[in-house]
């Protein structure tokens, strides 16, 4: 089984220009968007063409690249100006540390790609280990290919798969990205409204949330992309586990991290102008979920725990 | 974020008494996009029109706005009654959900029945008004319906 998705490696390098998908224009086009200097960085930030590992790789890169602040602390306060939810200050200092044992931030760009990919191979395993037999699996939003790799666990460990995906308003990540990756490559999965996930549960249409998760504390609270609460919510209302895929948990309360608040505009993508409300919006790009209500947190560098 | 407070959600197809009825309440009321019809635009604008100061959000915000103690209320106006159960559109569960655990009353209240209305959106998350997102062909295999969603009232009576 080969299965591939362009989001698994979402921005890429090349002769000292970055290379980043504009997720904005999938499932239609598939184009990449070059950064040349710091400035433009911030701008398929702010504009959304990047997120998720896309952000954290444009991170690296820029470090490895811009010289525009002494070092990866300075471009991770430029980056959390438009990214404030993100924990980019955590990223500078491992860059830092490397810089400090004598590692180019390209090279610590490189290794941090290599190293991710094996490692989310392996909790893709170690999750298809703990799902059901005949998973019925929803999700909400975009893990970057992910899901791919834990359908192909799932279907080497004999078991079945299909993926319930949120579409994720406004921006529609679960839409565009998660059910495009999926049924292009042939993968079981069917699409539905936000609303519709708590009344799909009560009657027996899901088994098990898998989500990602853009922040995570020790304790195991997790931030992950809007309407993650309300899927936890009713998946323990229903008794399904609920599993979040966590990278770098901190030891911190997560209810003290500023939530992105976006303009109110963007409410109201894809519907054209003459029938959008012309009056307060809000536009909350996060949730917090408490650990009460996730059953397990996957985590990328000790998957097996 | 801080000047939202106390706030209601209106959710479902008002008709011309509910409106009556949410011009008497003080505070603010939410309204979701309520997808995958998208009655929210429409419900929006018209309680706006009468002077209601209203927030707009999709509706995955709900579990936020609940999280953050910003709802006290919940108007759901429901397509019709039968004994003890209300019929309503798709996603009402997951609104009258949140609201009970987060112990926010839920008033029901007669509204507009879905054939009867206009500003038709949908009729499924694959499309939005004219858009479609979806590249798969055959459609109906990969798309959940939204269904009419029956509510026991008594399962959410505070």
């Amino acid at each position: 089984m080969s299965l591939f998705s362009p989001l698994l490696f979402p921005v890429y390098c090349r002769e000292n220009i970055i290379f980043v998908l504009d997720e904005t224009a999938l499932p239609f086009d598939e184009n990449y968007v070059k950064v040349g200097k710091l400035s433009e960085a911030l701008d398929v930030l702010g504009q959304m063409k990047t997120r998720s590992l896309g952000q954290v790789l444009l991170f690296f890169y820029s470090c490895a690249l811009f010289n525009e602040a002494e070092n990866a602390y300075g471009i991770a306060e430029e980056f959390l100006k438009i990214r404030p939810t993100f924990d980019f200050m955590f990223i500078a200092g491992m860059i830092e540390k490397q810089k400090e044992r004598g590692v180019k931030p390209i090279d610590a760009a490189k290794f941090f790609i290599d190293h991710f990919d094996k490692t989310r191979r392996t909790r893709a395993k170690v999750l298809a280990g703990q799902l059901p037999q005949d998973a019925k699996i929803a999700t909400v939003c975009n893990v970057n290919g992910e899901l791919i790799y834990l359908y192909e666990e799932l279907i080497s460990a004999g078991k079945k798969c299909e993926f319930i995906v949120c579409e994720t308003r406004p921006y529609l990540q679960g839409t565009r990205l998660t059910f495009w990756e999926l049924t292009k490559n042939d993968i079981p999965a069917r699409l539905c409204c936000d609303n519709q996930i708590s009344w799909i549960m009560k009657n027996g249409g899901v088994n098990c949330v898998v989500t990602g998760a853009d922040r995570a504390s020790v304790k195991g609270d997790i931030i992950n992309k809007i309407g993650t609460y309300a899927i936890s919510r009713a998946a323990h209302e229903f008794g399904i586990p609920f599993y979040a895929l966590t990278q770098y948990p901190r030891d911190i309360d997560i209810d003290t991290i500023k939530i992105e608040l976006r303009p109110a505009n963007e409410v109201f993508m894809y519907i054209d102008n003459d029938k959008i409300f012309h009056g307060d919006a809000l536009y909350p790009c996060f949730d917090v979920v408490k650990g009460e209500y996730i059953t397990k947190s996957v985590d990328l560098n000790n998957p097996g725990k | 974020m801080e000047e939202i407070t106390n706030m209601i959600v209106v959710w479902g197809n008002v008709q011309a008494a509910g409106f009556d009825v949410l011009m008497h309440e003080d505070s603010g009321v939410i309204v979701c996009e309520q997808r995958p019809f998208m009655y929210g635009l429409s419900v929006a604008g018209q309680l706006k029109n009468k002077g209601l100061k209203v927030l707009y959000c999709s509706d995955n915000a709900l579990g936020f706005l609940f999280y953050n103690k910003k709802i006290d209320k919940v108007y759901v106006f429901y397509e019709q009654k039968k004994d003890n159960k209300v019929i309503c559109q798709s996603g009402t569960y997951y609104l009258c959900l949140l609201a009970r655990q987060h112990n926010v009353d839920i008033i029901f209240s007669e509204g507009i029945n879905i054939k009867d209305s206009k500003d038709l959106c949908g009729p499924d998350a694959g499309s939005i008004f004219s858009k479609s997102f979806v590249m798969a062909k055959n459609t109906d295999k990969y798309i959940i319906k939204p269904e009419r969603e029956e509510i026991l009232i008594e399962e959410f009576r505070s």
